[in-house]
């Protein structure tokens, strides 16, 4: 990954030179040795710190909306499935397409840093990263470590649909392949739960639920969500009791709710990145849930994963006569 | 249809949740789905998942 | 706090008979926010209406909720009745313990007191949160757009222009008449056709108020009720309507000769035209597709003989504008092609199987014949002669599925031209069922059966040619036997269609079409000629299969409603109508494509926020005079920046809590 590294910083470092933007949204290396944050460039001399490894997780599409009303013109650095957030952007008309230099990244998949940090110190210093294809080679001065692929990388990884980026003003480093595991069933945690027993589904759902904290993380990560004022915190004044319509304890009913409003809000627009789950502080898997409706609506209405076409419109929003429908 | 597949898959009992077309001149077939939609969740009691506790 | 008033009405017996108005009225004065209610029989009525204005005055209350009959009766009268009392009209909000409660739960009293009860509670919970709105006026452009220039276009161009209102009459024939003039005579009187049209052609044309473009299409509508802009593309006639006299030379020596449309295919014209002789405008144009001159560049003959150099082979379309306040659509219908699917008819191969309009163009006097009625093939004078009803009506295999309405009436009346025309010719009419609901209709029909017509119920299941005869087999499901008739000629009676074009014409209007492609009209019985895009307005056999008489009535109603929009230079708003709240509004536009009535448009606004310099950005925007209230892209909006007023989510919500008390 040397080469794309070096790469990503001399094509940042000339578009800041060249004042073609003001900022360049990457990653920079973060405090331990399976970490990289997000990072913003803003000088030449900044750009020589962005960095690519296996630990680039976030997705930083979302913070394009940081300057969707001025007019500074920035570049982002997307792995695939963050190309897709792009689109989403775009389509929700948060942002003009021609004001970002979109950085593209082919991407050999992430590293689970829970399982990276079992084996390697966390003050190591990482030096490179090597992609040999099936497996991760990590140099740092502590020693070289080896990571078989199908073992290490995030289960979201395992099941990569777009590996190289879908929409991208300049590739960057080489070409490589798909970590997506030949075979995989995308959906595969979805039909598990969806073979249990409905009581089993409940409780499963109910436990998650009720340990929901409120803290909102999941939304303020999402590029689905994008509305100037969530709707959980629009006071509607002499609204019944509470000062929001839905109430902001920490409740598991209103949990609930508030997961499917949720749900209901990104349905047909979410891209499934993955990083809702990945923020949750408590682990709630809601990549299954958004999954779910996405899943039934391939099955049912041939919807893409959203965000793969520009030019699609949000599934909720728009029909066909020759959809499917149930109704007596 | 994503509705009530949803709302199955996080444990809401099926028939919870239904959605019909009616036209503004069938009245009849109104009446006849409220009544059996009162009948079913009679059956299946309160709904304990998704109170509103304000 | 808010102070409402509730008013219970015992509708005489209709509510009082089976609910405790009083008990009721006793239930709600419990509910938060009331602070006065009481009953009486008829609130409506002048006494009721005046004891609501005194109860408002002497208990100084703000809002009322009026327990009675559905909105749709009385939700106007009492919004005046709180105008009287000093009120902004929207402060009412109803209770419908008619339709809703006593009417269908007369049976359970006991469960209808207790909804009259919950149905009151929710208005309360409404009506508690009703926020005064204002009407408010958006100016109207006094002229009118007709499309269609029919007998149903003619009609309502002729009364809205008589009204003293400008018209706008596009027509997109070089000749404006429409069906009706191909006509020979008219059931039910035979009056002839021509001799009542052509004078109505005339006195549109020439109406002070009326500016008629022939030979033209309409290609855009923007805009909404009162100030619509109209987009009218007049296509290239190839001759100078201003120098042209009509005097003819060029249409007798022109050397190419069509099939006439206006004669249903059975006679020619020229390729430069009018359509017939006593068209109006008596201009012709040049059929470009088939002139010689711009197939080969060599002719010219119409040119070199025009004696005034009207002839301009270089005329191009030319797109123009008008600005109307009304539009009504009257583009009439087409007919159903009956040799695609009816190959036991032959498939249109048998010349003398004719369809009713080429019948009315071969006893036409104007006709290719000359109102002689010779059957196509030899000439000859036809003898024996069948009809064929519901040819592709009420057919849903083969054609359509509804009845056309007219055929079983203009059949009888051609089986009596036949019968005036070849002394002692025999008529056969194979048919399903006689329809004739209509003034005069059944007197009509029988004179034809009197006057020798033999009325075979069944269908025929067979034509074909046997020498100069054509065999027609068929049932006579009545005696329940094969019947086979040797006929001269046959005629078939084919369905009324939505016109060519018709689909384009309601995309261009932003109406709606039913679900046979006929425009759909706003209410089937209350508002049949108005639409669902408020200022558009139908007329005749565009909205469904309707002879003169309904098509000339509708007209009429059509244009008496255009006089009334037009009526004053200021037309009123609904105030329930969407706002967007600015502030929340992502400019995502989701929400436009959602709207039927594409009332919502991005809209630049400037921002300013604390701490941040003043930034331009897009939201949506309602457009007042288009928005009709339906209330779609509220749901579409995830932001939660859209609302109707007076349907706003506080007030909803409000209601369901109340109902689930
Ligand atoms: C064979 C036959 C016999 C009949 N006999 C009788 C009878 O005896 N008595 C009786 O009462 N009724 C009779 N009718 C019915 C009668 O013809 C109709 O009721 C009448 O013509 C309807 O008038 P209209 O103006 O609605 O439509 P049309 O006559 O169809 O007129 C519509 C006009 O709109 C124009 N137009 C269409 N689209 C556009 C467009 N996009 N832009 C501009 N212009 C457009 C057309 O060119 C046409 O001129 C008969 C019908 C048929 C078929
Ligand atoms: S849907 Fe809502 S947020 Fe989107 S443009 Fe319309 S009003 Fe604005
Ligand atoms: S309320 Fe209906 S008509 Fe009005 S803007 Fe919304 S969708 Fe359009």
């Amino acid at each position: 990954m040397k080469q794309a590294v070096e790469e990503l910083r001399r094509q940042a470092a000339g578009l800041l030179k060249e004042e073609r933007v003001k900022c360049v949204i990457g990653w920079t290396q973060g405090t331990d040795v399976a970490r990289a944050v997000p990072f913003f460039a803003t000088s030449v001399r900044q750009a020589a710190r962005l960095t690519w490894t296996p630990f680039c997780v976030n997705n930083l599409s979302k913070y394009l909306l940081n300057h969707r009303y001025d007019n500074t013109p920035l570049a982002v650095v997307v792995k695939g499935c963050d190309s897709r957030g792009i689109n989403r952007l775009v389509q929700d008309r948060q942002f003009v397409r021609e004001r970002v230099v979109v950085l593209g990244l082919p991407c050999g998949g992430m590293l689970d840093r829970e399982k990276v940090l079992r084996v390697v110190d966390p003050g190591a210093a990482l030096q490179e990263v090597e992609d040999r294809g099936s497996e991760y080679m990590l140099r740092t001065d502590k020693g070289e470590y080896g990571f078989e692929k199908r073992e290490a990388l995030l289960s979201k990884c395992l099941e990569c649909e777009h590996n190289i980026p879908v929409v991208s003003d300049l590739m960057i480093g080489p070409q490589v392949p798909s970590p997506a595991g030949s075979g995989i069933d995308r959906f595969a945690g979805v039909r598990e739960l969806e073979t249990r027993d409905p009581a089993v589904r409940s409780t499963f759902w109910d436990r998650h639920f009720a340990r929901c904290l409120r803290c909102y993380a999941c939304r303020n990560v999402c590029p689905a969500c994008n509305c100037k004022e969530c709707s959980f915190e629009q006071a509607v004044p002499g609204w019944q009791q509470g000062a929001c319509w839905l109430s902001k304890r920490n409740h598991p009913g209103q949990n609930y709710l508030f997961h499917l409003i949720r749900m209901f809000h990104v349905a047909g627009r979410c891209i499934d990145c993955g990083e809702c789950a990945r923020v949750c502080p408590v682990n709630i898997p809601l990549r299954e849930l958004y999954r779910k409706v996405m899943k039934d609506a391939e099955e049912l209405f041939a919807m893409k994963t959203p965000g793969t076409d520009p030019e699609e419109v949000p599934l909720l929003s728009t029909y066909r006569t020759d959809d499917p429908e149930e109704f007596s | 249809m994503l509705v009530s597949r949803l709302l199955e898959y996080v444990g809401l009992e099926p028939g919870r949740f239904e959605m019909r077309w009616i036209s503004a001149s069938e009245g009849g077939k109104v009446a006849e789905t409220v009544r059996e939609m009162t009948e079913r969740i009679r059956k299946l009691g309160p709904n304990r998942k998704m109170r509103d506790e304000r | 706090m808010p102070r409402t008033g509730v008013f219970v009405c015992w509708c005489g017996s209709n509510i009082g008979g089976v609910i405790d108005c009083p008990e009721t009225a006793a239930a709600a004065s419990g509910f938060p926010g009331v602070a006065f209610s009481t009953d009486y029989k008829y609130m409506c009525s002048e006494p009721g209406q005046n004891m609501v204005i005194q109860a408002i005055r002497e208990h100084r209350l703000d809002r009322a909720v009026v327990a009675s009959c559905s909105p749709r009766l009385h939700e106007e009268t009492f919004r005046k009745t709180l105008v009287r009392a000093g009120l902004n009209p929207y402060m009412l909000e109803m209770a419908n313990i008619r339709e809703h409660c006593t009417w269908v739960h007369g049976a359970d009293i006991q469960q209808a007191r207790i909804k009259a009860v919950d149905l009151v509670r929710r208005a309360v919970a409404k009506a508690n949160r009703l926020e005064p709105l204002f009407e408010s006026e958006i100016s109207v452009t006094r002229r009118c757009l007709v499309i269609g220039g029919g007998v149903a276009g003619i009609q309502a161009a002729l009364d809205v222009a008589d009204a003293g209102h400008e018209v706008i009459l596009v027509e997109r024939e070089p000749t404006i008449g429409g069906n009706m003039v191909k006509l020979d005579k008219t059931f039910p009187t035979l009056d002839c056709s021509a001799c009542i049209s052509t004078p109505k052609m005339v006195a549109a044309a020439t109406h002070p108020n009326i500016k008629l473009y022939t030979y033209a299409e309409i290609e855009k509508l923007a805009g909404y009720v009162g100030n619509f802009e109209v987009t009218i593309r007049q296509k290239a006639r190839y001759v100078d309507h201003e120098k042209c006299t009509g005097c003819g030379t060029c249409w007798e020596k022109c050397p190419t000769r069509v099939p006439s449309e206006f004669d249903a295919g059975i006679g020619q014209r020229t390729a430069i035209y009018i359509p017939f002789p006593q068209a109006v405008p008596n201009k012709p144009v040049i059929d470009r597709e088939h002139c010689r001159y711009f197939a080969t560049g060599k002719c010219e003959i119409c040119a070199k003989l025009c004696p005034t150099g009207a002839v301009d082979y270089g005329q191009e379309d030319l797109v123009l504008t008008e600005k109307v306040g009304a539009v009504v659509a009257a583009t009439g219908f087409g007919l159903f092609d009956w040799s695609r699917v009816y190959g036991e008819y032959g498939y249109g191969q048998y010349p003398d199987v004719v369809t009713g309009m080429q019948f009315e163009r071969l006893v036409n006097a104007a006709g290719p014949t000359g109102g002689k009625l010779l059957r196509p093939s030899d000439g000859a004078t036809p003898r024996t002669v069948v009809f064929i009803k519901c040819v592709g009506s009420r057919d849903e295999a083969k054609g359509r599925r509804y009845c056309s309405r007219i055929c079983c009436m203009y059949t009888a009346k051609h089986a009596l031209q036949v019968l005036e025309k070849v002394p002692g010719a025999s008529v056969f009419v194979f048919y399903m069922d006689v329809r004739t609901a209509g003034k005069g209709y059944e007197e009509f029909y029988q004179r034809a059966v009197n006057n020798g017509t033999v009325y075979v119920r069944g269908r025929v299941s067979k034509i074909y040619q046997d020498g100069e005869r054509l065999v027609v087999r068929g049932v006579d499901t009545l005696l329940g036997r094969p019947v086979e008739v040797d006929a001269d000629m046959v005629v078939l009676a084919t369905a009324v269609e939505p016109g060519s074009g018709a689909a384009e014409t309601a995309r261009i209007l932003g109406i709606n079409t039913d679900q046979d492609g006929f425009f759909q009209e706003a209410h089937p019985k209350l508002r049949p000629v108005e639409t669902h895009t408020r200022g558009v307005f139908l007329a005749g056999a565009c909205q469904a299969p309707k002879d003169i008489p309904d098509t000339v009535a509708q007209a009429s109603g059509a244009a008496a409603k255009v006089a009334g929009l037009l009526s004053s230079k200021w037309l009123s708003t609904n105030p329930m109508i969407a706002t967007v709240n600015e502030a929340l509004c992502t400019g995502c536009f989701l929400c436009v494509p959602v709207c039927s009535y594409r009332a919502l448009e991005p809209k630049k606004i400037t921002e300013r926020l604390p701490g941040h310099p003043p930034r331009e950005r897009e939201v949506a925007g309602v457009n007042t005079g288009l928005c009709q209230g339906c209330g779609a892209c509220n749901v579409a909006c995830r932001a939660g920046a859209i609302e109707v007023r007076g349907f706003t989510n506080e007030q909803l919500l409000a209601e369901v809590d109340a109902l689930c008390q």
